[in-house]
């Protein structure tokens, strides 16, 4: 059974059906559709085979799709794919569980966008994996749009106008590697093995590079190509936001490891300083202005900038240790940001405020929130033991050796995560409680939350398993730039 | 029946062209525009034939007849269009109906 | 025995947290203690055994590997916890502390407001022996820094366990926000020192020592100088020294046995811990010896200063626990490693015993911490008198006590250090930093004089009508004092008549010092003599303060401006308000406003007001809705096309 594309089109089918099924089966049928692709995902993790020697232990295709082009569907899985894709199946589940996950229409989108995110995690064709990639933004655009806050179309149309700026260029650089792999190779193919077999020549591989990095840099609001991201967080519904940041914004960093690295390594290298700047950039720009809101939503959005530009370091860097701390950074992220996110949403649920200091002394009140909250704020901050510090100590070690002051940046980032994120939780948490205090999280409220939680202290614990997976293949990674800056060097 | 030759044929299709696309550029008249285009389509038409009569092929009359009947549906759907425009709008005029516009 | 069994050592105090965090709020005191308390005693035994174990024979250590952690490129991180006689000994007393202090709480957390919390309270402290246990025992630098992290989060609670004062949020915030930065340090160090060791990257504590002894120009050009610096930064964070030092006095706003346990005796020893276990890489560099060295003593003498002013309690002894743990600094710095593990140890000792008696002086109180309301309370709560007079008599350095050993050694050889060490690095200041030593000694005992004057001597000046403790809070004073009275046999001087002291000849070898050479007569002269000094300052004390506080007044009306200075605490903490913590805010206000608004925020409404205007042309001149418009660009198109074909 072709169990990859089972995964993809599962979602989607369950789109169908919470489409026309009766609307008050809507959300129970959303769930069950996404917990059954949880359980596939499950199932791909349990046959990914982490000894094998292939680049991509899990593979299916290529079978042709438009055979004029060589524009195959062909679907594949190594372990950064793997983690994503198991992110992707924990995430959406949770994000359509939160009470505040409107009706029928949010919950088909989702899914279709979780269909999408899982093509894009597992394509293996330059033009399948484009073609998911900007698919997976569109359904969380019309949630945003359709059933946001007051500034949702503004929020959208920035968020649209972002998007475009980078994925045309995208689609351009595509083309234009695909017609140089026809004239080098004589056949048409975008599949990612023969694209590599084929170099791009060294007048073009800046050019494209820049066209692929634009778009993945977009995506994972790179400093200063954040913009779109403070209101889009701030104004879409809990669901739709914790898809945006726990999944799309960590396809850009999927991107930059799966195609842009790997297909144009000099290019890389040379533009390993920039990289290395912008994301030091976003480390502490992302902190500094997050320390500064007052709106909860918007705090956890800049932190997401801040934890994104960690891993862009990362992928400047470009050592073993730095790539697969990006990659692991990025997935864990995505964990804990949801799960900030989920709680956010509780609290506006209730109340229908969310700033910092609407709030106060929910330790007494809510003891079930604030556990949960302090466990993820902890996790954010990388506390050893749970599953942010590996993901932070392996980007510190990697880059310090290449780049010692972006290092300290990234370790300046953490102090300031501290400094921002308890002060959330100081000013949410303790203190006097007020008379209107929200009630505690119901159990279906905290179950996706703990469930998040229990995942952040079990991948932090046991993270062994876990980054084994993910290392041969961002390993492969680091030894093409490796071997490209030997080349360059003399 | 006495033959007539091709260019004949093409010589009016093509005035009936003309005329049909004059039509369409310079009258007001949402009716006469429609009439036009008819004229046009039918114009085509003549020329398919007069092709099919002269290579001796029936391709060039399926295609007449076929652009016969996409003309009738297209006369249905227009007209049904052009009442209900006239109904609410109590204009045909090109002038008046600009509601697109920028 | 098996060596697995090393994990339970962390492992029954987390189980106990686990239990507690689950019951939440149902949990009873009685429960909640009897569980925290009950899981301690039980590491506490495993600990000991541990002990008596590594004591059989030479060089005798157990290792519990659990394999690998993580793992990626050079970084490696391994489960392995290892004891010897140093860390097992070390674990035996954070254990057995933690027991006794764990008792005390039982006691002292009787006010029935906090009845919900007990489970969180327990919860937090067992969680903590278990970080602090591990930090102790992980023979692996990354496993420790867990450890090194969980006890700051255990610290951050516990400090805001009374959370509804928002102050005391505010200052376990503080805490934690401020050990983040020390954090910093170690995280660079440890990339730092893998980046160096290359290929043979190590961060195994005894892998990375043999690596280092094959090969110290591992660490040349300067990266030693650099490792250690940072992880001095690193302690001077956790073990509250400059400049690092502010969040102690703060943290002060937690319960009292949280401030005995974390704050005194086991956490603010763990930088301290790092710099006994990493001793090999200080070595390597005269210039950080020399660097902790001057911070040690810097720290000893300036929180001496302070100490004399505050009016609370538990402020006083911060400060003489910060004051304390310069002088371990000083002790390593100048390469004296086990008098300043001897030193950690009888600290932990006395220290604990001091705010347990405070801790019962409170609870009889009812949380008064005025020292200005105290007075007389001897005679009112003997035991409570009786323990904390011998904690006095121990931080002073009196003859017999325990403070009296370690000090000493501390001190001395501060005195005998080789000035050749700390000189080649630039530093001929050994004599200073000596005298700065012994000048914190001799303000210790005017601080501790003042305390022991104003809360148990003199005529009570309070309103209420405190009675002694309950055998549960006295109890572990007892304990304790025993303890702060007999430690001093842990490691007895040459001149006492002894051969080497038992930590000189077992856990010297460890830290890397040689057994200390008989100095005999001249080593007693100097203990002897530092008493006497001890003794005179005691007794100028007692004219300072014995007669009701008049002195002081004297002092202040001397010295008026150094005076209200150093009771401004120097004003520390506006000085970083000032230089850090305001500008980083005011930039990130300014990003905000000026980039973030002006600048970022407008690229999307620009791009949009640019394809607007372009969309408004096309409607406006192309597509007007005009249908004879559109015909006759259709028409153009198809001549067009017409022409091309006609061309083509």
């Amino acid at each position: 059974m072709p169990i990859l594309t089972v995964l993809i089109v599962l979602p989607a089918l369950g789109a169908a059906l919470v489409a026309i099924v009766p609307r008050r089966l809507a959300r129970p049928t959303a769930l069950a559709a996404s917990l059954a692709t949880l359980g596939v995902a499950v199932a791909v993790w349990a046959r990914f085979d982490p000894a094998s020697a292939e680049p991509f232990p899990l593979h299916e295709g290529p079978w042709p799709w438009i055979p004029d082009l060589g524009v195959a569907w062909a679907l594949g899985l190594d372990g950064v794919g793997l983690v994503f894709v198991l992110l992707t199946a924990v995430v959406v589940p949770a994000a359509l569980a939160a009470r505040s996950a409107p009706g029928r229409a949010p919950a088909a989108l989702l899914l279709l966008s979780e269909s999408a995110v899982l093509g894009c995690f597992t394509a293996l064709d330059l033009f399948l994996f484009y073609a998911f990639f900007e698919a997976m933004l569109l359904p969380v655009l019309v949630v945003l749009a359709g059933f946001g806050g007051a500034g949702r179309i503004r929020a959208a149309v920035r968020l649209l106008l972002y998007t475009l700026a980078g994925s045309l260029p995208l689609l351009a650089a595509a083309v234009a590697t695909w017609v140089h792999h026809r004239a080098a190779a004589g056949a048409p193919s975008a599949l990612l093995a023969d694209l590599l077999s084929t170099p791009v020549p060294a007048a073009w591989a800046p050019w494209l590079f820049a066209a692929f990095a634009l778009a993945f840099a977009v995506k994972s609001a790179v400093v200063p190509l954040h913009g779109w991201l403070p209101d889009a967080y701030a104004e879409a519904p809990v669901g739709a936001v914790v898809v945006l940041s726990a999944l799309l914004a960590k396809a850009g960093i999927y991107g930059f490891l799966r195609w842009a690295l790997p297909l144009f390594p000099e290019a890389a290298v040379r533009a390993g300083p920039v990289l290395l700047a912008l994301g030091s950039l976003g480390v502490l720009y992302g902190g500094l202005l997050a320390w500064v809101q007052r709106d909860l939503r918007r705090v956890v959005a800049w932190a997401s900038v801040s934890h994104l530009g960690l891993c862009v370091v990362g992928l400047g860097a470009g050592t073993r240790e730095a790539l697969a701390g990006s990659a692991w950074q990025a997935a864990v992220h995505g964990l804990y940001t949801g799960a900030l996110f989920l709680l956010v949403g509780v609290l506006e649920a209730r109340t229908g405020r969310r700033g910092v200091d609407d709030f106060g002394g929910l330790a007494a009140t809510a003891p079930r929130f604030a556990f949960l909250l302090g466990l993820a704020v902890l996790a954010a901050i990388a506390v050893p033991g749970l599953a942010g510090f590996p993901g932070e100590f392996l980007l510190v070690a990697g880059t310090w050796r290449v780049a010692p002051a972006a290092a300290v940046a990234a370790v300046l980032g953490a102090v300031l995560g501290a400094a921002y994120l308890l002060r959330v939780v100081e000013r949410v948490c303790f203190g006097r409680p007020g008379a209107d205090a929200p009630a505690d999280l119901a159990p279906g409220e905290a179950l996706p939350v703990a469930v998040l939680g229990l995942l952040l202290v079990g991948l932090g614990v046991f993270a062994g398993p876990f980054l084994d997976r993910v290392t041969p293949a961002t390993d492969r990674v680091a030894a093409a730039l490796e071997a490209a800056r030997a080349g360059e060097g003399p | 029946m006495s033959s007539i030759g091709l260019l004949p044929v093409l010589l009016v299709s093509l005035v009936l062209f003309t005329l049909g696309v004059v039509g369409v550029l310079v009258r007001r008249n949402l009716l006469v525009v429609f009439m036009c285009l008819e004229l046009m389509l039918n114009a085509v038409n003549l020329a398919f034939v007069g092709f099919a009569r002269a290579r001796v092929d029936m391709d060039g009359q399926v295609a007449a007849l076929f652009v016969m009947a996409v003309a009738a549906a297209e006369v249905a759907v227009g007209l049904a269009l052009l009442i209900l425009l006239f109904r609410t709008r109590r204009t045909t005029h090109l002038d008046d109906l600009r509601l697109l516009g920028g | 025995m098996d060596s697995t069994l090393l994990w339970t050592l962390p492992g029954l105090p987390l189980a106990g947290a686990l239990i507690l965090f689950a019951s939440g709020r149902r949990a009873s005191r009685r429960f909640a203690a009897g569980v925290a308390t009950g899981a301690a005693l039980l590491a506490l035994g495993v600990a000991a055994w541990t002990l008596a174990a590594t004591l059989s024979g030479p060089g005798a250590r157990i290792v519990a590997d659990l394999g690998p952690w993580f793992a990626a490129g050079t970084v490696g991180a391994r489960a392995v916890l290892a004891a010897d006689p140093l860390t097992a000994s070390m674990a035996v007393m954070v254990a057995g502390v933690g027991s006794l202090i764990l008792a005390f709480s039982a006691g002292y957390m009787d006010d029935p407001e906090d009845r919900p919390g007990m489970a969180r309270f327990f919860a937090a402290m067992d969680l903590f022996l278990a970080s602090m246990l591990l930090l102790v025992l992980a023979d692996d630098l990354l496993l420790l820094f867990v450890g090194w992290e969980g006890v700051g989060v255990c610290s951050w609670l516990l400090i805001g366990y009374w959370f509804r004062e928002p102050a005391n949020a505010a200052a376990g915030r503080k805490a934690f926000v401020v050990n983040r930065i020390g954090d910093a340090g170690l995280v660079l160090a440890l990339a730092l020192l893998l980046g160096a060791l290359g290929p043979r990257a190590t961060l195994r504590i005894p892998d990375l020592q043999a690596v280092l002894a094959a090969d110290p120009g591992l660490l040349g050009g300067g990266a030693a100088t650099v490792v250690g610096l940072l992880l001095l930064f690193a302690a001077t964070g956790k073990s509250a020294q400059i400049p690092l030092y502010t969040w102690l006095p703060d943290a002060m706003a937690g319960p009292t046995p949280v401030s005995a346990l974390i704050h005194a005796a086991t956490m603010v020893t763990a930088g301290a811990w790092l710099l006994l276990r990493l001793h090999f890489v200080l070595a390597l560099s005269p210039a950080v010896l020399g660097a902790v060295a001057t911070v040690g003593a810097a720290t000893a003498l300036w929180a001496g200063l302070l100490a004399l002013f505050p009016h609370d309690l538990k402020r006083v002894l911060a400060y003489s626990t910060i004051s304390q743990l310069g002088l371990l600094f000083l002790g390593i710095g100048v390469g004296a490693a086990t008098a300043a593990y001897f030193h950690l140890l009888t600290h932990a000792f006395f220290k604990a015993l001091l705010f347990l008696a405070a801790g019962s002086v409170l609870h009889a109180l009812h949380h008064e911490q005025d020292i200005r309301r105290m007075g007389g309370l001897a005679r009112r709560m003997p035991w409570t008198g009786a323990a904390f007079l011998v904690g006095f008599l121990a931080i002073v350095g009196f003859p017999g006590f325990s403070g009296f050993f370690s000090k000493d050694a501390v001190l001395f050889a501060a005195l005998a250090a080789e000035p050749t060490a700390l000189g080649a690095a630039g530093f001929p200041l050994p004599v200073l930093l000596w005298a700065a030593g012994c000048l914190a000694a001799l303000l210790t005992a005017l601080y501790m004089s003042r305390l022991l004057l104003l809360v148990f001597l003199g005529r009570y000046r309070g309103d209420r009508e405190p009675g002694e403790s309950g055998p549960v809070l006295v109890a572990p004073l007892v304990v304790l004092a025993a303890l702060a009275l007999a430690g001093g046999v842990l490691d007895l001087p040459s001149w006492i008549g002894v051969e080497a002291g038992w930590l000189s000849s077992r856990v010297g070898p460890l830290l890397g010092d040689a057994v200390p050479a008989h100095h005999g007569a001249m080593e007693a002269a100097f203990a002897l003599a530092l008493a006497l000094a001890s003794l005179a300052v005691m007794a100028g004390a007692w004219r300072l303060w014995g007669t009701g506080g008049r002195g002081a007044a004297a002092i202040k009306a001397l010295l008026p401006s150094t005076a209200a200075f150093l009771a401004a605490r120097g004003r520390v903490d506006e000085l970083y308000d000032a230089i850090a913590v305001r500008p980083a805010r005011a930039l990130a206000s300014a990003l905000a406003v000026r980039v973030e608004d002006a600048g970022v925020q407008r690229l999307a409404p620009g791009a949009a007001a640019l394809l607007r205007a372009a969309g408004t042309w096309n409607g406006r001149v192309l597509q007007r809705g005009h249908l004879p418009d559109y015909a006759l660009w259709i028409a153009l198109g198809a001549g067009v096309l017409v022409l091309l074909a006609a061309v083509g």
